[in-house]
C-alpha cells in the first residue's frame, strides 16, 4: 500500500538536476546501436530516486523536464577480459551539457531529502554515465490543469497519473515502459509517451504549448 | 456495358468552346448566354437528340443531363443527382457562388496555375467533328480511366470556372474529385429524401441533416527504427504497403502524397476499415478529422483571408492531430518486448528463425539453428557445406528479438545493397509537402493573381477567398512529378551512387561533402522549373515544400538522420552530423551559393575551423577585410545575419570548403 501523504494539498519539491553525461538507452536498439531518449521516463526517475532513498513501503512520484541537453555518440567496445578481447562495438547515444527541472512530489518522506544530493539515473553508470547533481530550487504549488502535449513518459496507470496531477487524458500517444517485478525480471506496461495530449499541471507539458 | 453512372463525367461538356461550334447564342439582353457544357442545345425536353445523336441510355449521360425537368421519371429510383450535386458543390465551394460576383470580366478559359505562373491556352475543344467524337465516345459508356486515355490532356488544360481570377483549378482535378465523393456519397446513410425534389438550384437546406461525412487527413509513419542501412529497404516496403491499402480505397483516398493522405468517408465503419488495414500493415496513424453533415461542410465559409478559417472540406485542416489506435493494445506485455516497434511480445529471433525456415541446410547446421542460441553457434555446430554460406550472416548479425509483424517485415525487406558498396560520406535528401503551408500558400498567391487581373481591388473582396480542395490535388499532381524528376536528374547525374529509398528520399555517396550542394543545386533547378512562383512568396508565408539534407559518414546510424528528415523545417535545412546545421529559405539559394562560390575554398575552411575553436573569432574573420577594405569573405560575409543567421553560414562554409 502506498502511503504517500501530500501536505497542504499536492505540491513538489522543486529541484535542478545537472548531469556531465546521460545515457538513457531506450529499450529499442539496432544490435550495436543505442539510441538516447530525449525526454525522462517517470520509471527511470523514481527508480534512480528509490535506489537513493530506498524505503520499505513509501514511493516517490516524480517528474523530469530537460531545460538543456546536447546529444553525443560513443564509440564503446565491451572487454571480454575472459579471452582479452574487445567484441563487437556498439555505438551509445548519450547526452551532455544536461541542465534538467525535477519535481518529486512533496510530502513527509520527500521532505526530508537533502538539499543537494547525487542522483544516479539511466544507463552505463559502471563507464561514469548518469551520476547528475541535484539541488533544491524551492517549492512548486501546481497551478490549475492545462490542456498541452505531455512531456516525459508516464505509465497509464491511475494511481501514478493521480499522483501527478494528470487530469485528463485527450489524445493518448501510446507506447511501453519496463516495470520490475519481484525476483529480478519485469513486464512491459502501456505508457503515456510525449506528445500525448493531456489535462495537467504546466510542468508536466511542453513549453511551446 | 456498365450503367452505373459516374458524376466524374458532369462537366465534361466543358471541353467544348460552344461558341466556336455555333452552339451558344445571346440571351434576351443581348448577351452571350450561359454556356450550354451541359448539352442543353444537344437534346431537347423530351429526350430526342436527332442533330446530335446522344443515347441518354449510356451511363455518362445520366450525370450530365441533370438539369432535364423530367431526369426522375427517367431514373425513378436514383438518387444520382442528391449525390452528385452535393460532391460537385462540395468540392468546387459551395460558398464560391457568392464570391465568383466579385470578380467581373471576360471569362478565362484556360487554367491559370498558381504556382508555375503559366496560363493555359487553347483549352478547348472548337469544332462540331470533335464534339460529335465527343458525344459519340459518351455514348459507348466509356469508364472514367479511359475517358482520361483520351481528354485528360484537355482537362488539364481546361480551368473548371472560368471567371476571371477563379479560373485556378483544372477541370481534371475538379472532375475526377467529384467522381469520388459522389460514391462515397451513395453508399452514406441518407435519410427519407423526397426524390421528386431537385437539388440542383442549390437548395443547401434539402440536405439538413442527413447524411454525415467524415473528412480525414492520415499522416502515418512506421514503428519500425531503421537503425542501420540494411533497414533502409523499409521505405520502399511501407511505400508499397501503402499504396495497396490506398487501392483499396480508391473512393475514400481523395489525395495521396508521401505517407499522408485526404480522405472522405460516408461511415465511421469504412473510417476504421481504412484505419485497420494500416495498423495491420505495421503503420502508426496520426489523424485529424472533421465529422459533419453535408449541409454544415457546404455552409462552412471562411471568415477571414488571413488562413485561419477554412471552408467546406479543408475544415479538416483546422481540427487537432491525434494518434488513432484501431485496436485496443494490451495494457501489459510480458518479456521479451520486440525490438523493432516495442509494441509487442517478441516471439522470434533474428536472423535465427529466418535461416531455420530456409530449406537446404544439413542436418548439423538444422540442428544447431533449431537449438542454440545465436551468440552461441560456431562454425564447428555447421555442416561444413552450409559454413561459407552462413559466414555472412554470422559476421553481419547480432540476435534481435522479433514480434511476428516485424520479422514478416524483416523477412520481405530488401536491404538496399548500393550502401554496402560505398565508403566515406553520404548524403539523404528528403523532400517534404507540408499540407497546412499549401494552403496558406496557395491563398497567398491565389490573391495575387487576383490583385493583377483586378488591380482595383479593395482587401474586403479578398476576404472569403479560400482554397479549394482540387487546387490542392492539382498541387500533388505536380509535386509528384516534381519528385520523379528530382529522382530522375539525381540518378543521372551520381548514376550508381544514389539509392532511391521512396519517392521522396534518397540517399548519394559523396566524393566530396560539397556534393551536397551539387545535389541541393539540381533539386532547386527542378524547383524553379515546377514550382517559380512559390519563390516569390513573402517571408511571412512558408514555403509548402521542404528540402531537407542530412551529411554524414555512410557508416553514421540513419536512425538520427530521420530524426531530423522526418519533419523537416520549410524551405531547406541541412544537417551535417556532429557538425551543425544551416536553415534558409530556398528562394536565397543561389544567392547563397553565389555567394559561397566567392572566396577560396581555403578562406571557408579556415572560417570553420576558426570557429570551431572560438565563435567570437569566427564572427570576426566573417568580417575580415583585405589591404582594400573588401570583405575577404565577399558575399558570404554580407548575406549574414540578413538571409543567413552565423551557424547556417558556418554550416555552409564547412560544407563547401571540405574537400575530403
Amino acid at each position: 500500500m502506498d502511503r504517500t501523504i501530500t501536505q497542504n494539498g499536492r505540491a513538489f519539491l522543486h529541484y535542478r538536476l545537472e548531469s556531465d553525461a546521460l545515457c538513457l538507452g531506450e529499450r529499442i536498439r539496432g544490435s550495436v546501436f543505442r539510441p538516447c531518449l530525449s525526454v525522462f521516463t517517470y520509471t527511470g526517475l523514481v527508480g534512480a530516486l528509490k535506489a537513493r532513498f530506498p524505503h520499505p513501503t513509501r514511493t516517490p512520484h516524480a517528474i523530469g523536464r530537460f531545460l538543456d541537453r546536447e546529444r553525443h555518440l560513443l564509440i564503446f567496445s565491451p572487454r571480454d577480459r575472459g579471452c582479452e578481447i574487445s567484441v563487437v562495438p556498439l555505438e551509445i547515444e548519450y547526452l551532455s551539457d544536461v541542465r534538467a527541472d525535477l519535481y518529486v512530489e512533496r510530502n513527509d518522506f520527500t521532505i526530508a531529502w537533502p538539499e543537494r544530493f547525487i542522483l544516479r539515473l539511466g544507463a552505463m553508470k559502471s563507464k561514469g554515465f548518469g551520476e547528475c547533481r541535484v539541488t533544491k530550487m524551492g517549492e512548486w504549488k501546481p497551478a490549475a490543469p492545462q490542456k498541452g502535449k505531455l512531456a516525459m513518459r508516464v505509465p497509464e496507470d491511475t494511481h501514478v497519473l493521480d499522483a501527478l496531477g494528470i487530469a485528463g487524458v485527450e489524445a493518448p500517444v501510446y507506447g511501453y515502459l519496463f516495470r520490475p517485478d519481484r525476483g529480478g525480471t519485469g513486464h512491459y506496461e502501456r505508457a503515456l509517451f510525449e506528445g500525448s495530449t493531456v489535462e495537467a499541471d504546466p510542468i508536466l507539458l511542453t513549453e511551446d504549448e | 456495358m456498365d450503367n452505373t453512372p459516374d458524376a466524374a463525367f458532369h462537366d465534361i461538356g466543358k471541353l467544348i468552346d460552344w461558341d466556336a461550334v455555333g452552339l451558344r447564342g445571346e440571351a434576351p439582353n443581348g448577351k452571350p448566354e450561359s454556356d450550354p457544357h451541359e448539352f442543353q442545345k444537344c437534346i431537347d425536353k423530351t429526350w430526342n437528340s436527332p442533330d446530335w445523336g446522344i443515347d441518354p441510355s449510356a451511363a455518362p449521360w445520366q450525370t450530365i443531363l441533370t438539369w432535364q425537368q423530367n431526369w426522375q421519371d427517367r431514373y425513378p429510383k436514383s438518387m444520382h443527382r442528391w449525390h452528385r450535386s452535393a460532391a460537385d458543390w462540395l468540392i468546387a465551394g459551395y460558398a464560391r457562388g457568392d464570391q465568383a460576383k466579385k470578380f467581373k470580366g471576360n471569362p478565362r478559359w484556360g487554367r491559370y496555375c498558381l504556382w508555375t505562373g503559366i496560363e493555359s491556352t487553347s483549352p478547348r475543344i472548337t469544332s462540331q467533328d470533335d464534339l460529335r467524337r465527343l458525344i459519340g465516345f459518351l455514348n459507348s459508356s466509356p469508364t472514367w480511366p479511359k475517358t482520361l486515355d483520351q481528354y485528360a490532356s484537355w482537362l488539364e488544360k481546361r480551368a473548371e470556372e472560368s471567371r476571371p481570377g477563379l479560373n485556378v483549378t483544372t477541370l481534371l482535378a475538379h472532375t475526377t474529385t467529384v467522381g469520388k465523393l459522389c460514391r462515397v456519397l451513395e453508399r452514406a446513410q441518407w435519410g427519407n429524401f423526397n426524390l421528386a425534389e431537385n437539388p440542383k438550384p442549390k437548395n443547401v437546406n434539402l440536405y439538413a441533416g442527413w447524411p454525415s461525412l467524415i473528412v480525414s487527413h492520415l499522416r502515418l509513419s512506421f514503428r519500425q527504427r531503421t537503425f542501420r542501412a540494411r533497414d533502409l529497404g523499409v521505405f520502399a516496403h511501407f511505400e508499397r504497403a501503402f499504396t495497396e491499402v490506398v487501392e483499396r480505397y480508391p473512393d475514400n483516398v481523395l489525395s495521396r502524397f508521401a505517407f499522408e493522405c485526404v480522405c472522405a468517408f460516408e461511415s465511421e465503419k469504412r473510417y476504421r476499415d481504412l484505419c485497420e488495414a494500416l495498423d495491420e500493415r505495421g503503420f502508426d496513424i496520426e489523424e485529424r478529422t472533421a465529422t459533419k453533415t453535408l449541409a454544415e461542410y457546404l455552409t462552412s465559409a471562411p471568415i477571414d483571408h488571413t488562413g485561419t478559417t477554412q471552408a467546406g472540406m479543408m475544415v479538416v485542416l483546422q481540427s487537432p492531430w491525434k494518434r488513432a489506435y484501431p485496436r485496443e493494445l494490451p495494457e501489459r506485455i510480458d518479456l521479451p518486448i520486440c525490438e523493432g516497434c516495442q509494441m509487442a511480445r517478441a516471439t522470434k529471433h533474428w536472423p535465427k528463425d529466418h535461416l531455420a525456415a530456409m530449406p537446404g541446410w544439413g542436418r548439423g547446421t538444422s540442428a544447431a539453428l533449431m537449438a542454440k542460441p545465436w551468440r552461441e553457434i560456431v562454425d564447428t555446430d555447421l555442416d561444413a557445406s552450409d559454413r561459407n554460406k552462413l559466414a555472412s550472416w554470422l559476421e553481419e548479425w547480432g540476435e534481435e528479438d522479433l514480434c511476428d509483424h516485424c520479422f514478416s517485415i524483416r523477412r520481405e525487406t530488401q536491404p538496399v545493397s548500393l550502401l554496402k558498396e560505398w565508403s566515406g560520406d553520404v548524403v539523404y535528401l528528403r523532400l517534404h509537402l507540408d499540407l497546412d503551408r499549401l494552403n496558406a500558400a496557395l491563398r497567398w498567391l491565389h490573391s495575387k493573381y487576383l490583385r493583377s487581373l483586378h488591380p482595383d481591388l479593395d482587401s474586403q473582396a479578398l476576404e472569403g477567398l479560400f482554397v479549394s480542395f482540387p487546387m490542392i490535388v492539382d498541387f500533388v499532381r505536380d509535386f509528384d512529378r516534381f519528385l520523379a524528376e528530382v529522382q530522375q536528374t539525381l540518378t543521372g547525374q551520381f548514376g550508381a551512387r544514389l539509392a532511391e529509398l521512396d519517392s521522396s528520399l534518397c540517399c548519394v555517396s559523396l566524393n566530396s561533402r560539397s556534393e551536397a550542394i551539387a545535389a541541393l543545386r539540381f533539386v532547386e533547378e527542378r524547383f524553379q522549373a515546377a514550382f517559380p512562383q512559390l519563390l516569390t512568396l513573402p517571408d511571412a508565408v512558408q514555403n509548402p515544400v521542404g528540402i531537407a539534407l542530412s551529411v554524414s559518414n555512410k557508416k553514421y546510424p540513419f536512425f538520427d538522420h530521420w530524426r531530423f528528415l522526418e519533419k523537416p523545417a520549410p524551405d531547406v535545412s541541412i544537417q551535417i552530423v556532429g557538425v551543425g546545421r544551416s536553415v534558409f529559405r530556398l528562394a536565397d539559394l543561389s544567392a547563397i551559393l553565389a555567394a559561397v562560390m566567392q572566396p577560396k575554398r581555403t578562406q571557408l575552411y579556415r572560417l570553420a575551423e576558426a570557429a570551431n575553436v572560438s565563435r567570437a573569432l569566427g564572427e570576426v574573420m566573417l568580417r575580415e577585410k583585405n589591404a582594400r577594405g573588401t570583405l575577404m569573405l565577399g558575399g558570404l560575409s554580407a548575406l549574414v545575419p540578413g538571409r543567413l543567421d552565423f551557424d547556417s553560414a558556418l554550416t555552409i562554409a564547412n560544407l563547401y570548403g571540405r574537400e575530403e
